[in-house]
This record gives structure tokens, C-alpha cells and sequence, in this order.
């Protein structure tokens, strides 16, 4: 068994189909109330200790609700979450000490307070012996780099000092595991830095168990090696991102910059998309378009002032395969 | 469409520029270089302790709201719908504010609601839909009243790559239709993707944020970022090279690498020049990331 065992959930939203109104009050009347809306469906996994797990999907895929099932917010409807013996939405109370969560979008921090009170207020909610505490309010103040607004209240604070301290407000009780959802979302590349280094730095040195979601591939792709892929509340990877390249591996980009107005013609296998009158980019598949060829082609017909070739990249490969689970589904 | 004469305001210190008609102009900088302070001065949300800010010929303050169909802004924190509404009643409701009539209105929700994707959820009140779903919604609804000027603070947070690319497309196929756009991003690629100018702005000499940089991402990478990679695997004879102004290249029997300054010389003259001596297999170009500039202007 591992320490993390999750097996068949799923969890359907009820949302009410109720109109506002008083034409909507009578139409209510002869309508069901509830809508059922199927957020996650029939979602399996096991984590290991001190693993590193990123989840993506599209918008609306579920990935929110399995971090708030998983952390005990929300139960699911069917299926069950073992973590280490204990039972996430039941076993709540001594499940929370052992976990820190993180919400991107909605902080835990007292918005009128310092951030340093709101530490201080945890400390007591969550009855953090002072050794602990104190210990890591030290750590974290320097792998975070929070001297410099640890007196501000939180309203004051950017995006990405906030983000920082509600990570800081998280981990306040040395927790095994911690559920970040989208923690980077909104942060500039300076913090996002930052807060990749310390998620890694805290897995590597303390073994702690991270678990997140985001929309960033550059977050999995500086962080962890393992992915798992939920669309449409489904499962639909876990790998390596690797695995996720080698599936699209072979196709090209070649961007190619005219001297002077220049009308492109087709060639065979290639796709070109013409940008401007000097600007076009050809897309291919490497096996089966030798770049020799279509190179020499294109510099002998052409007046070709620059070129620029690329792989496709991580975004564009994970849009695809957002678009076909759409086709697909 | 947008003018900051010696502008200061809080952190930003004597910004001077002029936004044409027609342009997309990405705004980047690190945390808390006052991104989001110039954008509120365009959208008169803040006035000028210092200069002058005019947009389409006023004061925004003393417009702020008149004519805010000419401007359109969009800000995390400013709420475009209300929560409880879903996405039909509540666009629908700006649709009256903004006096569209019906008809066009149909088609404008239309197509927006078809490109951001949220036909299947159009009904559902915005609070009960996942945070992405709502940023879609939420964006779309800015099109709406088709300004001829948009503020665009950081708008693709928390979208999914698919709908990070629609955004591109709209905003690309709006300007080509004269809107033009001021955008601020930590999302470098897409402010590359998108913009015709950039703006920099990074801390001064003092405790102050000034702009470093307005122009194409051309002369951007000219003057900041000139030194490219380039990768050529080949089969046949090793090329020569040695008339090349390289800044360093290494050769092995079937590949080159090298660092090139594109100021002095192009990949296409390095390209005739390997391919006049080999047969090239695979080529990669790297160009350094837009994020080096403002984690090494910092
Ligand atoms: N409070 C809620 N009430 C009703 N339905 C909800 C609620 N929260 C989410 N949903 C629905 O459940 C589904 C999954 O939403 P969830 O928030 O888990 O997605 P997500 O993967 O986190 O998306 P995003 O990338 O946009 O944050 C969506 O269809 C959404 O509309
Ligand atoms: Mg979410």
C-alpha cells in the first residue's frame, strides 16, 4: 500500500437550476431543483512518501476538487482516499496537523493583520510548540525571503509576497504533506523562482510529500518529474513529462524571415502558415521531411534574411492534447 | 491613444511614451516595478502626482466611466460580473448598461462564448464554476462592448493553455481590426507572441521605477539578448567554419554547435555556409529567454 492511495473517486457537484425573480419563483415550481454537474469521475492514484506530483488539465477539469478531497475539504460521492491509514474527510481533525494547504486564489492570511500576526495566530490555532515554531518561522523567513514585508499587512502585499507568506503560513507546522493548488498562479518569474526553489528544496532536504496543480508547464518542468494529467474529471496521464514529449517528439517549426515580399508556395508534407509577407512558418515532421532538403529549397528560392527553428514546446504539445480529449470526449 | 508625459506615481518615477492607434504593446518588469500602478493611471483609477497622463485626448479621471465604452479595462480585483449571475444573464446585463442593441449583441455573445469555450456552462452562476471557468467568462465579457482602447492587467491568470491561445487570437485579430491594447504579463512568451512594442520597466538609481526599454522585440533582443544557439547535426564531411564570426562553436563528426551574435552575423549566412560543405539532418535554434532580462535588470 502506498502512503498516499486514492481508488475510484468521484464527486458530482449538485447546483442549483433555481431562477431569481419572481417569474423565476414560479418557474421553479414545475422544475427539478438540482442540476448534478460530475466535476471528478472514477479517479485512481498512489503517491509515494516524499514524492513531487503536479496535476494539469483544462479549466473546469477537476483538478481543484481532487486537491480539496484529498485534503479533506470535500468528501467524494464514491470511492476512497487512504492517506498513511487515515482517512482524509474523516477523520479531519488529526488529519490537519499533518497537512499544510495552499489555495492560490484565496488566502488564509488576516488581510488587515501583519503577515507576522497571522503567524502568530496559527501558531495558536494550531498549537505549534515554540521550538517549532520558532524554527521554522527562521527557515522559511530566509528561503523566502520575507524580512522585507513580514510586517506589512497582507493587503499591501503584491501577488507574489503574499503567495510567498500564505506557502510560509502552510508549512508553520512541519506538515508530512502539503496540497498546493495553483501556487504560482499570478506570481512574476523572480517569485515563481522562488517559490519552485523552496517547494523543491523542502522536498529534497525534509522528504515532504508535495502535491499541486497549475497551469504553468515551466512549475512541472523545474520541479518534478512526475505529471499527472486530469481532463474533463478524468485521468488521462501519469508519467514523466518526458513521456509527454516523446509522444510528440519528431515535429518541427522552421520560422523563416524574407528580405523582401515574398509569396510562398506550397511543398509537400508542410504546413505553412504565413505570418506576414516576410515572416513564414513552416511545420513538419522531421521524419518525414528531411530539413536538408527543405532548406536548401527554401535558401535557394528565396531571399531568407533569418530562420529560426524550434521544437515544438511543452505549452503547445499539452494544448494538443487538451484539444483532442475535447474532440475525443 | 495613450500619453504619459514625466509621470510619476507612487513608485513610478517621470514615465514618459506615447501609445499609437492600433498597436499591442506588452508591459513587463519584475514584481512591484509598477506594472499595475501605470495601467490604473491609463484607466484613470489613479491620478499623477507628477506629468501629465492623456488618453484619447482627455483626462481618464475626469472621464473615468463617461465614456467607458471607448475603453475597456480588465483587472484582477475589479469584478466585470457579479458572482451570482451566471454568464448570460450577467453579460447580458453589461450588454444593457453599454446600450448594444439586441441583435448585435447576439452575434458579438456568440462568437465569444463560442472562442472562450463556455457555451456548456453559460447558465451556471459564476460562483459555482471552477476559477479558470470564470476568468473566461470574465474576459470575454470585456470584448463585449468592443473598446477602442484595452487595458489588459495580467489576463491570462489561472487560463489553461487552450484558452491562453484563444485570448492571443482575439486580442491579434481585434488590433488587426484598430483596437489597440495595452497588456501587462509575467507570461513572457505570450507578450512575445502578441506584441508589436514592449515596455520595460525596471528599477533606477534610486529607490524608483523608470522604463528602460520601448520598442519591437527585434531591436529588444539587439540590445539585450543578441547571443543565440544554434545546434546542426549533419552527415558527411565536417564543414568549415573558420570564417564565421562566431562567439564560440564547437565540431564533432556529425554535429555543430555554436553561439552566434546576431548583430554581426545571421543564421541563414551560418546555414548556406554548412550546407555548401555537408548534408544537414536537424537544426535548432535557441534564442534566450525574454525572462533574462528582467531577472538580470533586477
Ligand atoms: N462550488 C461549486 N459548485 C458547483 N460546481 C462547481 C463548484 N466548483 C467547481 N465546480 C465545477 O466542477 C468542475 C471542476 O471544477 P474544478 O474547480 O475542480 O476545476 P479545475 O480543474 O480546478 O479548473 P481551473 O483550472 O479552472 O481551476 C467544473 O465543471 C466546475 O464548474
Ligand atoms: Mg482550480
Amino acid at each position: 500500500m502506498s502512503f498516499i492511495e486514492v481508488s475510484n473517486i468521484s464527486k458530482t457537484y449538485k447546483i442549483s437550476k433555481r431562477k431569481s425573480g419572481v417569474p423565476g419563483m414560479l418557474a421553479n415550481l414545475f422544475v427539478p431543483k438540482y442540476e448534478n454537474k460530475e466535476a471528478v469521475k472514477n479517479v485512481s492514484f498512489s503517491i509515494e512518501k516524499g514524492e513531487m506530483v503536479g496535476f494539469v488539465g483544462p479549466n473546469g477539469a477537476g483538478k481543484s476538487t481532487t486537491i480539496k478531497m484529498l485534503s479533506g475539504i470535500l468528501y467524494p460521492d464514491t470511492g476512497e482516499i487512504n492517506v498513511s491509514g487515515l482517512i482524509p474527510y474523516k477523520q479531519r481533525k488529526e488529519y490537519v496537523s499533518r497537512i499544510g494547504v495552499v489555495f492560490g486564489q484565496k488566502s488564509q492570511l488576516q488581510w488587515d493583520l501583519p503577515v507576522i500576526d497571522s503567524f502568530e495566530l496559527l501558531k495558536a490555532i494550531y498549537s505549534i510548540p515554540d521550538d517549532v515554531y520558532k524554527k521554522n518561522l527562521d527557515r522559511y523567513m530566509e528561503m523566502l525571503d520575507m524580512d522585507k514585508f513580514i510586517k506589512q499587512p497582507v493587503r499591501q502585499l503584491s501577488l507574489g509576497q503574499r503567495m510567498r507568506a500564505d506557502i510560509a503560513a502552510a508549512l508553520l507546522h512541519s506538515p508530512e504533506i502539503v496540497f498546493f493548488d495553483e501556487p504560482t498562479i499570478g506570481v512574476d518569474v523572480v517569485g515563481k523562482d522562488a517559490i519552485r526553489n523552496f517547494i523543491k528544496d523542502l522536498n529534497a532536504e525534509d522528504g515532504v510529500t508535495m502535491i499541486f496543480t497549475t497551469h504553468d508547464m515551466q512549475d512541472i518542468e523545474k520541479t518534478c518529474n512526475r505529471l499527472v494529467i486530469i481532463s474533463e474529471g478524468s485521468k488521462i496521464y501519469d508519467g514523466t513529462l518526458d513521456g509527454v514529449r516523446k509522444l510528440h517528439g519528431s515535429s518541427r517549426q522552421l520560422d523563416v524571415y524574407f528580405m523582401n515580399d515574398s509569396e510562398v508556395a506550397e511543398i509537400p508534407d508542410v504546413e505553412i502558415v504565413e505570418v506576414d509577407k516576410r515572416h513564414s512558418q513552416f511545420i513538419f515532421d522531421g521524419k518525414k521531411v528531411h530539413i536538408n532538403d527543405l532548406m536548401s529549397h527554401l535558401l535557394g528560392t528565396y531571399n531568407v534574411k533569418d530562420i529560426n527553428i524550434s521544437e515544438p514546446d511543452i505549452e503547445s504539445i499539452i494544448r494538443k492534447i487538451y484539444s483532442r480529449e475535447k474532440v475525443a470526449g | 491613444m495613450i500619453n504619459f508625459e514625466n509621470v510619476s506615481k507612487f513608485i513610478l518615477e517621470d514615465i514618459s511614451f506615447n501609445l499609437p492607434k492600433g498597436e499591442v504593446v506588452g508591459l513587463i518588469g519584475a514584481s512591484g516595478t509598477g506594472k499595475t500602478t501605470l495601467v490604473k493611471l491609463a484607466a484613470g483609477i489613479l491620478k499623477p502626482e507628477h506629468g501629465r497622463v492623456s488618453v484619447l485626448g482627455k483626462n481618464p479621471v475626469l472621464n473615468r466611466g463617461k465614456y467607458s465604452t471607448r475603453v475597456g479595462v480588465f483587472m484582477t480585483g475589479i469584478p466585470v460580473l457579479s458572482e451570482s449571475d451566471s454568464a448570460l444573464n450577467g453579460i447580458g446585463i453589461l450588454a444593457k448598461m453599454y446600450d448594444i442593441p439586441e441583435l448585435e449583441f447576439q452575434k458579438r455573445y456568440d462568437e465569444l462564448s463560442q472562442l472562450f469555450g463556455f457555451r456548456t456552462y453559460e447558465r451556471e452562476r459564476l460562483k459555482e464554476l471552477s476559477v479558470g471557468q470564470r476568468r473566461r467568462i470574465e474576459l470575454a465579457a470585456t470584448f463585449i462592448p468592443e473598446p477602442e482602447l484595452l487595458l489588459l492587467d495580467e489576463p491570462e491568470i489561472g487560463l489553461d493553455e487552450e484558452a491562453k491561445q484563444t485570448l492571443e487570437e482575439v486580442i491579434k485579430e481585434r488590433a488587426e481590426r484598430g483596437m489597440t491594447v495595452l497588456i501587462t504579463s509575467h507570461d513572457l512568451q505570450s507578450i512575445s507572441n502578441l506584441s508589436t512594442r514592449i515596455m520595460i520597466l525596471s528599477p533606477n538609481s534610486g529607490k524608483h521605477s523608470g522604463m528602460i526599454f520601448y520598442g519591437t522585440e527585434d531591436v529588444l533582443r539587439h540590445r539585450f539578448l543578441p547571443v543565440n544557439r544554434m545546434t546542426i547535426k549533419y552527415e558527411g564531411s565536417i564543414p568549415m567554419v573558420d570564417d564565421l564570426p562566431l562567439v564560440k562553436y564547437s565540431l564533432t563528426h556529425d554535429e555543430f554547435i555554436c553561439e552566434y551574435d546576431e548583430r554581426y552575423v545571421s543564421s541563414s549566412e551560418i546555414l548556406t555556409v554548412i550546407m555548401k560543405h555537408t548534408r544537414v539532418t536537424d537544426i535548432k535554434i535557441k534564442k534566450p529567454d525574454l525572462e533574462q532580462i528582467i531577472l538580470r535588470e533586477r
